[in-house]
């Protein structure tokens, strides 16, 4: 069995605003990504003490842009896709 | 104190970059609100950051400017957190591999030295702003992705006073460096500040408390002395100490708690998938190094040795790069004496700059006209006291010294033909006066000279009248 258990699973699901705190739910993730774990695990049969780590999938280093700046959206475009607006600004629930 | 303090800064900057630190939306503070932003910064599906070079060039120049070690290969990580300020649900920031560690700044307490270590410098983005009203919250989310870096130190501060010197020493080297304009006002600096207290000789650190909502310098210093204040108290009852975040009141001066902290903060880091390793080679390196001007230190050390200044003066000269740069300008280009242009800059510009709380680029002053107005006191054209009329007219609306004065009509009457006509008809209007005068009544000589000034309306020069009035009565 790997570390995966419930409570973990319940933990990160909140942390990602997901709901999985029903019981069955969360056992059937915890299932799945348990197999899933699992399933990376099998790398560890492999011999790679020689090999280098790699950072990313890509063999790309130094993407990097110029410091220039292009014309921005509009305040109107910027706010299109929200439900709520007010004095040209995002209008969200209240925080704190 | 009965316990050793022991105090972390974690000081935040923005860079002063043309574009964000991803996208190619401006980065400029101030304007409308969401008038600043891409489809990047707004964290919308199938967009991809892409880093800027300048604030990577920038992060490194700082990070150099503070004794810091440079990494060959810096990486990006994904910072994971939920907050209406940031669209993304996540801060790309840096993890392990940040672009610069193990630095430190020395700075001066009760004239000793104590060398604070810096632990690392990365590079991030910054959130958007959020504005709470009563039942809900407005956001701006211009500042997003603005680059950022976190200068975290070691906990080897040791007195609020320490923290404040800190700042005040890491906010003027990064102001030299020219990579932020590190206001706290506009927000491009901000600092939390971590504190705990122990035993004297013990090693291991006690509970520490972070403050945060600290606006100014003062406010951290003023912060920091109520919390070791309130944990000593704690601690001295034989309480514990919680992990917790608590906020200065400005109001009160005192801490408030906002949070208890269980654990740490789980923002679950990984690599960030979008964007591959920059890899910072000793050539590029190098390029950066030649960009770094002379640092507060370095031009203090230039004004003690070179210029013979007091201490005091250089430390307060080299404060901002602004007053630096001003007084450099009147004795490199303009001749000035070192210590007067010194006496000037730190005692009047600095007093009027203070009391109007406004900056040197707000006012008509300049290098030159104060550097003339100098040389006039000093030829006895004007007096030290009319000097201050002239400082304020040159404050307010600028001009050439040496017309100011005229303009002012102060300028000093130093021409001996025009003195000697003066003192001839004062004497003939007194004979006796010169009496008293010959028969030993020295104070007569007062009453001719003060009757000299009023005929010149106060512009004659005294030294000369006086030279002039014993020479024209020892004829008569």
């Amino acid at each position: 069995m790997s570390e995966i258990t419930t409570d973990v699973v319940k933990h990160v699901a909140n942390l990602a605003r997901i709901d999985v705190q029903s019981e069955e739910k969360a056992e059937e993730f915890t299932k799945e990504l348990d197999a899933i774990v699992d399933y990376a695990k099998q790398l560890d049969e492999l011999p790679l003490s020689e090999t280098e780590p790699m950072f990313h999938a890509l063999d790309l280093t130094n993407v990097m842009r110029e410091d220039e700046a292009s014309e921005p959206l509009s305040q109107d475009e910027a706010l299109s896709n929200s439900k709520s607006t007010e004095d040209g600004q995002f209008k969200v629930p209240k925080m704190l | 104190m009965h316990f050793e303090t022991v105090i972390g800064l974690e000081v935040h900057v923005e860079l002063k970059t043309e574009s964000k630190m991803f996208s190619d939306a401006p980065a400029h503070y101030g304007q409308a609100p969401n008038t600043s932003l891409s489809v990047v910064d707004l964290g919308y599906p199938g967009t991809l950051p892409v880093p800027n070079k300048e604030a990577i060039n920038y992060a490194m120049k700082a990070a150099m400017a503070l004794n810091m070690d440079i990494a060959d290969v810096t990486n990006f990580d994904r910072k994971n957190y939920f907050y209406p300020d940031n669209p993304t649900a996540y801060q790309i920031s840096q993890m392990d591999d940040p672009i610069g560690q193990n630095g430190y700044i020395d700075i001066e307490v009760d004239g000793e030295t104590r060398r604070i270590g810096i632990t690392r410098l990365h590079l991030e983005e910054d959130a958007g702003k959020s504005t709470h009203k009563d039942d809900y919250s407005l956001v701006d989310l211009n500042r997003q992705g603005t680059p950022l870096v976190e200068i975290v130190s070691e906990p080897d501060i040791r007195t609020p006073e320490e923290a404040y010197k800190y700042l005040e020493k890491l906010k003027a080297i990064i102001q030299y460096t020219g990579v932020s304009d590190v206001k706290m006002e506009e927000g491009s600096l901000r600092c939390d500040a971590n504190i705990s207290l122990r035993p004297y000789g013990q090693e291991a650190f006690g509970t520490k408390a972070e403050l945060k909502n600290l606006n100014s310098f003062n406010f951290v210093r003023r912060g920091l002395e109520h919390e070791q204040i309130r944990q000593e108290k704690i601690l001295l009852k034989g309480g514990e100490i919680e992990q917790e975040t608590r906020r200065y009141d400005e109001k009160t001066g005192e801490t408030i708690l906002m949070r208890v902290k269980e654990g740490s903060d789980d923002y679950r880091y990984f690599p960030e998938p979008d964007l591959v390793g920059i890899h910072i080679d000793d050539e590029w390196k190098e390029s950066i190094r030649q960009t770094i001007p002379l640092l507060p230190d370095a031009l203090k050390k230039k004004y003690v040795e070179e210029y013979k200044l007091p201490e005091y003066d250089a430390e307060i000269l080299t404060l901002r790069k602004e007053t630096s740069d001003f007084f450099n300008e009147m004795v490199e280009n303009h001749g000035a004496d070192a210590k007067l242009a010194s006496n000037w800059v730190m005692g009047n510009v600095n007093e009027y700059l203070n009391k109007n709380q406004v900056e040197l680029a707000d006012v008509e002053l300049t290098p030159k006209n104060l550097t003339d107005m100098i040389a006039l006191i000093e030829d006895g054209t004007i007096s030290s006291k009319q000097a201050k009329k002239v400082f304020t007219e040159l404050v307010k609306n600028g001009g050439d010294a040496r017309k100011v004065v005229k303009d002012l009509g102060m300028e000093q009457i130093s021409d001996p033909a025009v003195l000697t006509e003066m003192v001839t008809e004062v004497l003939d209007d007194n004979p006796q006066s010169i009496d008293d005068y010959k028969n030993g009544k020295d104070r007569a000589i007062g009453f001719l000279v003060g009757q000299i000034m009023k005929k010149s309306k106060g512009q004659a020069n005294p030294k000369l009248v006086n030279e002039i009035l014993i020479e024209e009565i020892g004829k008569r």
